[in-house]
């Protein structure tokens, strides 16, 4: 058996280089992907050098519109907003009656975990300083006392938490990494089971003494290589091009080694194996080539929603079974210098691991099925 | 020997085979005679091992072609249609894999001698999308001979060939007969059949209703030619 795998994966890769504008298509993500996420970046780290647009929210009070109004006036975006809305955004003012007197504090936060956060809150402060400035001179000029208390002051609180920049950043670079396999596997996977169904080549490869298993691993193979290949230098490109950025003035810093990139490809090695093993899932169970493209087209969209629902699903029960949150939470501790969660991690891969192992299972029963025969 | 024995063959309410046995000798070409839907194709490909039969049994060279399907491939050779060439590799890269999976010996002698044997060595480095109808043909005979099979199901080979193709496919048929092959191939046109085949069967809505040789068929029937007999036969089934 491990001679017929042999000689069936070497086909694969014969008809893979020999297809080579199919293949150029393919890997064009390795290039395409990092230029796309070192775009992003270069955006981010320029939008630290530039003057920057405040937008602050200021907590429900009786002196709320003439904050708002003061910010506005100064060329700046802000809101009245309710309590339970503080943490939807970056810089929160909140007005407390001081204790004992007619007077107002007022608590400035943001965090200060970057340069360009860092430069928001000092504008910001600047800016509700004018505010506090302002008031008291009229609250001075209008008071007959001789020793005169401001009527309002003002402290700031930092917190400095993942910002919204570093998490967009992290976002957009596990969804870069996280698509690669999808995107690169496409094209072969669904023509080396979908393709070659309909042309009835696949019908005449089981008409060789070989067994369907040894056909499908063959494939699968031939797919996970092509896969890691694809991922690993779309990673090394990636963070090759994003690692010369000066990323930290985003408060960022990212640890790009050969040894965390081996790591992360050993790290991506099982989902790698999951995506495959899925793709040939939907190729074969597709009544034609054409559905199961589109299937496929929509699978690669999974890390996003992987992505952006991370925090929902991290909530369930057994959210750290998931395989791409997993995933998702493993490289962003890697490449961040968090503690990185090994059980889950060994959990993670043994569930891809299962879940390909069902998908080749249904592949090789459908390719020993009767609907093979009518396509030859 | 290739053998069928009341082999049927149903999808949902339709009888594709029904019952047929019969056995094809070594040293002989058995021409699989029948209309458009007769079942003939579903009969070879049950053979194949691609579809399998709802009842009887079926052997080739007393191996049960069911049960034990990869054994029997071993030493059968299948032309089951022109299409299924792999796109992106030359036709030698494909024979070489066919013989690899059919375990042969010395490989490269056997991929030599097939192209020389089927003239293939002037198109053979190319890949097929550049090749002739007649060309895949060979192409698609030669992978199924490259192991030197004892046993060889054909179905329709000579189907979109010119004339020059097929007088050239019924050479090496032949000469594959005179070296000990027992062949088993399927056509509707009349001519080829009567021209290669030792003996007939001819089959009619999944039934067999002949087995022999073409001249006693034509007898039977009271006609001249293969081709009026077997029209003369289809009508009294129907």
């Amino acid at each position: 058996m491990i001679n017929e795998i042999k000689f069936l994966a070497l086909k694969e890769w014969r008809e893979l280089i020999g297809d080579y504008r199919s293949l150029t298509a393919a890997f064009m993500y390795v290039a395409l992907g990092p230029a796309l996420l070192f775009m992003l970046a270069s955006k981010w780290v320029a939008n630290v050098d530039a003057e920057p647009n405040l937008d602050i929210a200021v907590i429900e009070h009786n002196i709320a519109a003439r904050i708002v109004s003061h910010i506005e006036l100064n060329g700046h975006t802000a809101s009245i907003i309710s309590e339970s809305q503080r943490d939807q955004f970056d810089l929160v003012i909140e007005a407390r009656n001081k204790p004992h007197s007619n007077g107002v504090h007022l608590y400035l936060s943001g965090a200060a975990s970057s340069d360009a956060k860092s430069k928001q809150l000092t504008a910001a402060q600047s800016l509700i300083n004018q505010f506090v400035h302002q008031e008291n001179r009229f609250a001075q000029a209008s008071s007959t006392s001789t020793t005169f208390e401001p009527a309002i002051t003002l402290s700031i609180h930092t917190h400095d938490a993942f910002n919204a920049q570093q998490l967009s950043l992290l976002r957009s670079l596990m969804i870069f990494i996280l698509m690669a396999p999808f995107v690169i596997t496409l094209a072969f996977v669904s023509d080396t089971l979908g393709g070659e169904r309909e042309r009835g080549a696949l019908a005449q490869t089981s008409l060789m003494p070989v067994s369907s298993a040894s056909i499908v691993l063959a494939k699968y193979l031939a797919g996970v290589a092509m896969g890691l290949i694809g991922t690993f230098a779309t990673l090394s490109l990636g963070l090759w091009l994003i690692g010369d950025l000066p990323l930290y003035k985003l408060g960022f810093s990212l640890q790009i080694t050969p040894v965390t990139i081996v790591a992360a490809i050993a790290w991506l090695t099982p989902f790698v194996a999951l995506i495959v093993a899925l793709q040939m899932f939907i190729a074969m169970t597709a009544a034609s080539f054409k559905e199961s493209q589109n299937y496929l087209s929509m699978l690669s969209f999974a890390p996003m929603l992987s992505v952006f629902m991370n925090d929902k699903v991290e909530g369930l029960a057994l959210g750290h079974w998931i395989p791409l949150v997993q995933q998702q939470k493993g490289l962003m501790a890697l490449f961040s210098e968090q503690a990185i969660n090994w059980q889950y991690c060994m959990v993670a891969a043994v569930v891809c691991l299962s879940l390909a192992a069902a998908a080749l299972l249904v592949v090789n029963r459908e390719l020993q099925s009767e609907k093979l025969a009518q396509f030859i | 020997m290739i053998v069928a024995n009341q082999v049927s063959k149903k999808y949902d309410n339709l009888l594709a085979n029904d019952q047929l046995s019969f056995e094809c000798k070594t040293g002989e070409i058995t021409g699989l005679l029948g209309a458009n839907g007769a079942g003939k194709s579903t009969l070879l490909k049950t053979f194949a091992g691609l579809l399998k039969p709802s009842s009887g049994s079926l052997s080739i060279g007393g191996i049960d072609a069911v049960k034990q399907s990869k054994a029997v491939r071993l030493n059968l050779g299948l032309v089951l249609g022109l299409e299924g060439l792999y796109q992106h590799m030359t036709g030698r890269q494909q024979l070489t894999l066919a013989a690899n999976l059919y375990q042969v010996d010395d490989i490269d002698y056997a991929v030599e001698r097939i192209c020389k044997q089927l003239e293939l060595n002037d198109f053979i480095d190319r890949v097929p999308t550049s090749y002739s109808t007649g060309q895949r043909m060979r192409t698609c005979l030669a992978k199924a001979l490259v192991h030197q099979p004892k046993y060889l199901i054909l179905d329709e080979p000579t189907r979109g060939l010119d004339v020059l193709a097929i007088a050239h496919l019924r050479q090496i048929l032949t000469m594959l007969r005179n070296e000990g092959c027992c062949i088993l191939l399927s056509s509707h046109v009349m001519q080829e059949i009567e021209s290669i085949c030792d003996r007939i069967l001819v089959i009619d809505k999944g039934r067999l209703v002949f087995d022999g040789e073409s001249t006693v068929f034509q007898q039977q029937q009271g006609e001249p030619t293969l081709e009026a007999a077997f029209l003369n036969c289809v009508k009294e089934a129907a």
